[in-house]
């Protein structure tokens, strides 16, 4: 069995070490003293170090109860804190022992060509990511109330999701056709002015650092829906930011997603393009030229809180930035409230205009 | 000496009172008159002999005037109308109306002053009279309408000595048939906005707090990932190619948005004009 996973544990008690929103520093679950990443780096360095050296295709299949495709995808580690055997994702980078709860790390999945370029650290504790998705529940009135009255969060976690961050300069040469139209009244006709043009644009949008999830296992209309992250705060990637949360390395590569971003940067650069066009009645697209020069990619890891709560036997999964807080999911709706909004709504619309339009009268 | 004396004073004043009468009762004798040569002389002798005999019927001038232009002496067919109405001493004791051609803009004006005719011809009237002859003005049918302005003055110059009041939108059935009509889809329009508005309001209401429940979405721009002067839009040229116009006639306003009655100006003059050629 390889032992090829660090756990950080206090330098003053030997308790585990998890990194603390609030304090933004590693803190020690038994004794409460906090450490600077640097302080922690300076420790365990040599540590993570050895245990890339042991590498990451270790698993020892023969004795675990999965078929060949699933034992493919995984790996065993064992804890160092206590020893048990630790079943892993093949991507999995950080997580937590189940058996003694000491937060784990695997630094292979971050060495080399697979270390990222940066981490945002989480700013938001557990506590707000559940109080985020109490408020998140407020302001809906299509919601059921038994959802929010009964709703139990199964499971919140902590997760450092890969993206992939694509600097690119978009080049844009477009023409169009448009119409500048204005009536006048001459004698008993009116008459149709139309004045028919040529617009010629051209020019470059450069963007930075355009995210894309780098993850299969996220979905990715939940990972745009929590964009933007504020990217001030980003900083170098240290290991030191991973205990206590869960983290996995990229399993999309950059080729892939950069189809995505690229997109984005597309659209909006047609849209810049569009604002120069004022003034005219009609605007029609004749020719338009895109070529996307790609700048760097860089491999960032930016915090996200996943909660999933069930009810009526089905699982709604709501993501949370760890950033910003801002909280996207998809809920359900109460049938029977929406038929009685929508007659209520109709029956005083209809008493109203009864009054205004017929004066009461039929 | 002295009967000489009083028989000069008698004359003067009555030459002097002759003349300042005569204005006032001087009729133009000349009821239809075209400058442009477009009715024939026959023509212009028997449309004269109708209008003449509808005027001394009823005692309010009709006239006809085909021009070839009002540019020189006016702006507009409405101020050309007044003034040849005024220049030409038209009417009865100034009661008349005329219906002026200005052939090289394509413009007519029924134009009508004094008590009976402005009267009889209320702004309903002369908006039907208008309608008929337009369109013979608009197949250059000349002759017929003219014919057609006469006859028409004279039936609303009768209506207004038969019934005792003129021919309106209150006592025109056609036009009150099409009020009831406009009045009936007016308001079963109304009872469709009233059961049918609401519901789609409500529909749209629903579909925006249903909405509220599903945030999540693919994002298609990245307009927060510009690049700190990184848009540069250098090249905007607007390049004129050419003009067109189109000319759509104007549906003419519905005299049942109007009330009765008969609009007058500071002149004492009313009116309705259009253009013939389209």
């Amino acid at each position: 069995m390889a032992d090829q996973v660090t756990n950080y544990q206090c330098p003053s008690c030997g308790g585990p070490l998890h990194w603390d929103a609030t304090e933004q520093k590693l803190k020690c679950d038994f004794c409460g003293s906090t450490f600077s990443n640097a302080e922690i780096e300076e420790v365990y360095g040599a540590a993570n170090a050895a245990a890339v050296e042991q590498g990451t295709e270790t698993a020892d299949i023969e004795t675990l109860q999965w078929t060949e495709e699933e034992a493919k995808h995984l790996r065993a580690y064992s804890c160092p804190s206590c020893g048990a055997q630790l079943i892993c994702d093949e991507n999995t980078a950080a997580t937590s022992c189940p058996y003694c709860g000491n937060p784990t790390i695997v630094p292979a999945q971050f060495h080399g060509a697979l270390k990222p370029d940066y981490v945002i650290p989480f700013k938001l504790t557990k506590d707000q990511a559940v109080s985020k998705l109490k408020e998140f529940y407020k302001g809906k009135p299509l919601l059921p109330d038994a959802f929010t009255r009964n709703n139990h969060i199964q499971e919140i976690k902590g997760v450092y999701v890969p993206f992939w961050l694509y600097d690119a300069r978009v080049d844009i040469n477009a023409s169009f056709r448009a119409e500048r139209t204005h009536s006048t009244q001459r004698g008993d006709d009116l008459v149709t002015i139309t004045e028919h043009y040529r617009l010629l644009r051209g020019g470059s949008v450069s963007f930075e650092k355009v995210p894309a999830d780098a993850s299969s296992k996220m979905p990715d209309e939940f990972m745009d829906a929590i964009e933007p992250f504020d990217y001030d705060e980003m900083v170098p990637f240290e290991m030191a930011y991973l205990p206590g949360y869960l983290a996995d390395r990229y399993d999309v590569e950059p080729e892939v997603d950069a189809k995505r971003a690229e997109n984005r940067m597309r659209n909006s650069t047609t849209s810049e393009l569009h604002k120069t066009i004022i003034g005219y009645s009609g605007v029609f697209p004749e020719s338009q030229q895109i070529n996307i020069r790609r700048g760097r990619v860089h491999y960032a890891l930016l915090p996200v809180w996943m909660l999933s709560t069930k009810w009526n036997n089905t699982n709604y999964l709501f993501a949370m930035n760890g950033q910003t807080g801002r909280m996207v999911g998809d809920m359900p709706t109460d049938n029977m409230k929406l038929i009685r909004w929508f007659l209520i709504i109709t029956v005083v619309g209809i008493v109203i205009l009864f009054f205004v339009l017929l004066g009461g009268k039929l | 000496m002295k009967k000489l004396r009083s028989l000069l004073t008698v004359l003067i004043l009555t030459l002097g009172l002759g003349m300042f009468l005569l204005p006032v009762f001087a009729d133009n004798d000349v009821h239809v008159d075209d400058e442009t040569g477009l009715i024939s002389d026959y023509q212009l002798e028997q449309l004269d002999a109708y209008a003449q005999r509808i005027s001394d019927v009823h005692n309010c001038g009709v006239y006809i005037r085909f021009i070839d232009t009002y540019r020189g002496f006016a702006n507009n067919v409405v101020d050309a109308s007044e003034y040849v109405f005024n220049n030409e001493d038209l009417g009865i004791s100034d009661d008349g109306i005329l219906l002026l051609v200005a052939m090289n803009e394509g413009e007519y004006d029924l134009c009508a002053h004094g008590n009976t005719a402005n009267t009889a011809f209320t702004d309903h009237a002369k908006t039907k009279m208008a309608r008929r002859i337009e369109y013979f003005l608009s197949s250059s049918d000349w002759y017929t309408a003219c014919s057609e302005f006469l006859s028409q003055s004279d039936t609303m110059l009768t209506y207004l000595e038969s019934h005792g009041e003129p021919f309106d939108t209150n006592n025109d059935p056609a036009y009150q048939q099409n009020k009831k009509e406009q009045e009936a889809a007016s308001r079963s329009m109304k009872i469709g906005a009233t059961f049918g508005l609401p519901p789609i309001a409500a529909l749209l209401t629903c579909l925006g707090l249903k909405a509220r429940n599903k945030n999540t979405g693919i994002k298609t721009e990245a307009h927060n990932y510009f690049a700190r002067n990184g848009i540069n839009i250098n090249r905007v040229q607007d390049l004129f190619i050419n003009r067109t116009e189109m000319h759509t006639p104007l549906p003419r306003s519905s005299s049942s948005g109007r009330g009765g009655g008969t609009t007058v100006n500071s002149g004492g003059f009313s009116h309705h004009s259009g253009s013939f050629r389209h």
